[in-house]
């Protein structure tokens, strides 16, 4: 078997690929369980514009969707159109886009640095030969890759695509065709229609790029001219939407730069002083996305983001293999490796912590570095010839087995009790029980208290958008108009008078051992 | 003057003035110790959601030892936690102290001295997470602050002797940062430790 893997080098990639997949969608259906807002506006919109040529407001094939008061990309939307036509509209088809976006950053990583070992010394070309495949290995398992890609996350989809764009650089790099380049410069711009974050790291791409072509003279003055215009092309509705008055919506919402986040000792009187402390802020957001508790340790991050109450984003195993490859890379005489690396690790952070930081969603792309730093401190340590350090390296696998079968167990077997509530379970149950209903008895119509149940709208979209129901505040009373019609209202759950004419239909309670009281079905 | 030493009399100053603020604290907060009855606790919580698992599997994957591996293991990254080790250091500090590891796992660093103070320094948080050096506050700097600081001065110092004079500009202006740093958000490590 060594020798037919050692024969055909494809295998290990093959085996790493398949396994990456595996674990993105093993049970996606249900795991993550439920649609949360976002999942079901991504994947209602798909429907919409695969169904009636438009999106849930009624624009025809727009470039950007407008949900929950802002504006979406459009690049998972339109990425989602064919699995919804293939698999219909479901979870797994919502969510299928990140599971294979997830699979193929595996692949593409593994490509990238097979191309980006090319360029470097043949002593490190030895040295470094394992990095690709241990590096696809890392990121295929680690709980950070795994959670975005598990549920219908644009980020996902954007680093892959970015990968993507890197390594089509690597080949122009390599072979000087131009093709290569107008693809590199594409994907680059799909990222940026894919994921707001990747609006500010592809135009860093992009710029070093052309630095690149004009340092390394890799293209005449003809060609990097008319590139340069065919970026400017293929980005322009990109830009004009992100200087026009809705492209800012997102960063308003998200900025760092609010005065929330200063200290309360600190009262800017001068916009002076307010820049001042505000380019502190902008310091400690960068660092805070290499605190070892945001990477290690279940931190102050939004709950969806983690597979388990006892995981962060990296394995704890990870943490000597971590430091030990950053010290290598340091100190590795690298042409290219190291440059791009520790470029993909220090800019992504400055670009993202305009935002709220740390925010892992953002920083997705802190993965590949990560993976790769990860990998060359495992081949590092595997090469030390010590005694008690290869008698600590055995522990220490012994110890990453322990830790990533309980973090499987956890996924499995705990994931669905503990986070369903921040889930969409009880809002795809609730759809479905009030389509029962609506199916059985003629109702007039259904009237939901949106005071506790924000966002229904969108989730009664996308599980029956026959069912149109109308969304009302707590103070709303049955209209004498319909004094004799039945109406179907649903409400967080409350106690029901006794003298009232309110009829409690059911109380819709998650699936979980707690079995939390999430609705209340009342015939009026 | 050479530049170089003044940094360091000014890196010298700076963790003199971050000491002096320190000493309002009176010890570090929970999550810097173990704590059993936590674990204990902890334990039962994740047990209790094991409702349909095997028992071997229930045993195997949530017993004392890993959740008391995990949650020291919690305990231990807070003493190299980025915040905390801005503010017992400062931004020019942390630089000095990353530096300092830096050179000690790339092997360096030759001075056997030096070489223990690295060790000393990974090692003296296990004293606090137990919760073995007593009460007083002064000590616990002693034994788990100021080493930390001593390391990032022979960061500097191993530092400045090799790299060009445009790092030391750097090294210059992350001073300046660190003293705004103290202005901006003041004593952060209050956050970490309790006050009464």
């Amino acid at each position: 078997m060594f020798k037919f893997i050692k024969q055909n080098k494809f295998v290990p990639i093959l085996i790493v690929v398949l396994l990456a997949f595996f674990l993105r969608v093993y049970h996606v259906r249900n795991l993550p369980p439920g649609l949360y807002d976002d999942e079901v506006s991504l994947g209602y919109n798909a429907y919409s514009v695969l169904t009636y040529g438009k999106d849930e407001y009624g624009a025809a094939y727009p470039l950007w969707f407008k949900a929950f008061g802002e504006y979406k990309l459009p690049g998972y939307i339109y990425a989602d159109i064919i699995p919804i036509a293939i698999f219909g509209k479901n979870a797994f088809a919502v969510r299928f886009p990140s599971v294979l976006s997830g699979t193929l950053t595996v692949l593409f990583l593994y490509l990238f640095l097979k191309n980006l070992l090319s360029f470097e010394s043949k002593k490190l070309k030895e040295e470094f030969q394992h990095i690709p495949i241990l590096s696809a290995f890392i990121l295929a398992i680690i709980p950070w890759s795994i959670q975005f890609s598990r549920g219908a996350y644009e980020a996902t989809m954007a680093v892959c695509l970015f990968t993507i764009g890197l390594w089509l650089f690597s080949l122009f790099y390599k072979n000087k065709k131009i093709p290569y380049l107008i693809l590199t410069l594409l994907f680059l711009a799909f990222a940026s229609y894919t994921y707001s974050s990747f609006r500010l790291l592809t135009p860093v791409t992009a710029s070093t790029i052309f630095f690149l072509l004009f340092w390394k003279k890799l293209a005449s003055i003809k060609s990097i001219f008319s590139m340069a215009i065919y970026t400017i092309v293929i980005n322009l509705p990109l830009m004009l939407f992100t200087f026009g008055s809705h492209g800012f919506v997102r960063f308003f919402q998200t900025t760092t730069f609010t005065e929330q986040a200063l200290p309360l000792s600190i009262a800017p009187k001068s916009s002076l002083q307010g820049l001042i402390a505000f380019s502190f802020i902008y310091v400690k957001s960068f660092l805070s996305y290499f605190s070892l508790q945001e990477l290690f340790l279940k931190s102050q991050d939004n709950v969806r983001f983690y597979s388990s109450s006892e995981f962060g984003f990296l394995f704890r195993w990870q943490l000597p293999f971590l430091v030990a490859g950053l010290v290598v890379l340091l100190r590795e005489k690298s042409k290219v490796i190291k440059k791009i690396i520790l470029a993909i690790l220090l800019v992504t952070p400055a670009a993202v912590a305009v935002a709220n930081s740390p925010n892992s969603l953002h920083a997705l792309l802190l993965v590949i570095p990560f993976s790769v730093i990860i990998a060359i401190g495992i081949q590092s340590i595997v090469k030390v010839k010590k005694l008690w350090i290869r008698v600590a390296f055995v522990g220490a696998i012994i110890f990453a087995i322990f830790e990533i079968s309980l973090y499987f167990h956890m996924y499995l077997s705990h994931y669905k009790n503990a986070y369903m509530i921040f889930w969409g379970g009880a809002q795809e149950k609730m759809a479905q029980y009030a389509t029962k209903l609506w199916n059985s008895k003629n109702y007039s119509a259904i009237v939901i208290n949106e005071d506790f149940l924000q966002n229904e709208k969108i989730h009664f979209l996308f599980y029956n958008d026959k069912l149109k129901p109308i969304f009302v505040n707590s103070s709303w009373q049955k209209p004498p108009r319909w004094k004799n019609k039945s109406i179907l209202y649903i409400r967080y759950p409350a106690s029901v008078p006794s003298d009232s004419k309110m009829k409690l239909l059911k109380t819709i309670t998650l699936d979980t051992p707690l079995r939390q009281p999430v609705a209340q079905f009342i015939q009026l | 003057m050479k530049l170089r030493y003044v940094i360091f009399i000014l890196l010298i100053f700076l963790f003199g003035y971050l000491l002096r603020s320190d000493l309002k604290c009176v010890n570090y907060n929970g999550d810097f110790h173990y704590s059993s009855v936590v674990v204990s606790f902890h334990l039962k919580e994740l047990i209790a959601t094991e409702e349909q698992t095997p028992l071997f599997f229930v045993r195997f994957f949530h017993n004392r030892i890993t959740v008391s591996a995990f949650d020291i293991f919690a305990r231990y990254i807070q003493f190299f936690n980025i915040f905390y080790l801005v503010n017992i250091l400062g931004l020019a500090g942390l630089f000095g102290f990353l530096h300092f590891y830096y050179q000690f796992f790339a092997k360096e660093i030759k001075n056997k001295l030096i070489k223990i103070l690295a060790v000393l320094v990974l090692l003296s948080p296990f004293l606090e997470i137990f919760q073995l050096i007593g009460k007083t506050f002064s000590l616990k700097m002693l034994i788990l602050i100021i080493p930390y600081q001593i390391a990032s001065l022979a960061g500097f110092f191993y530092f400045s002797k090799r790299e060009k004079y445009i790092w030391l500009t750097t090294y210059l202006i992350l001073l300046m940062l660190s003293i705004g740093w103290i202005v901006v958000f003041g004593n952060e490590l209050l956050s970490f430790c309790t006050t009464s």
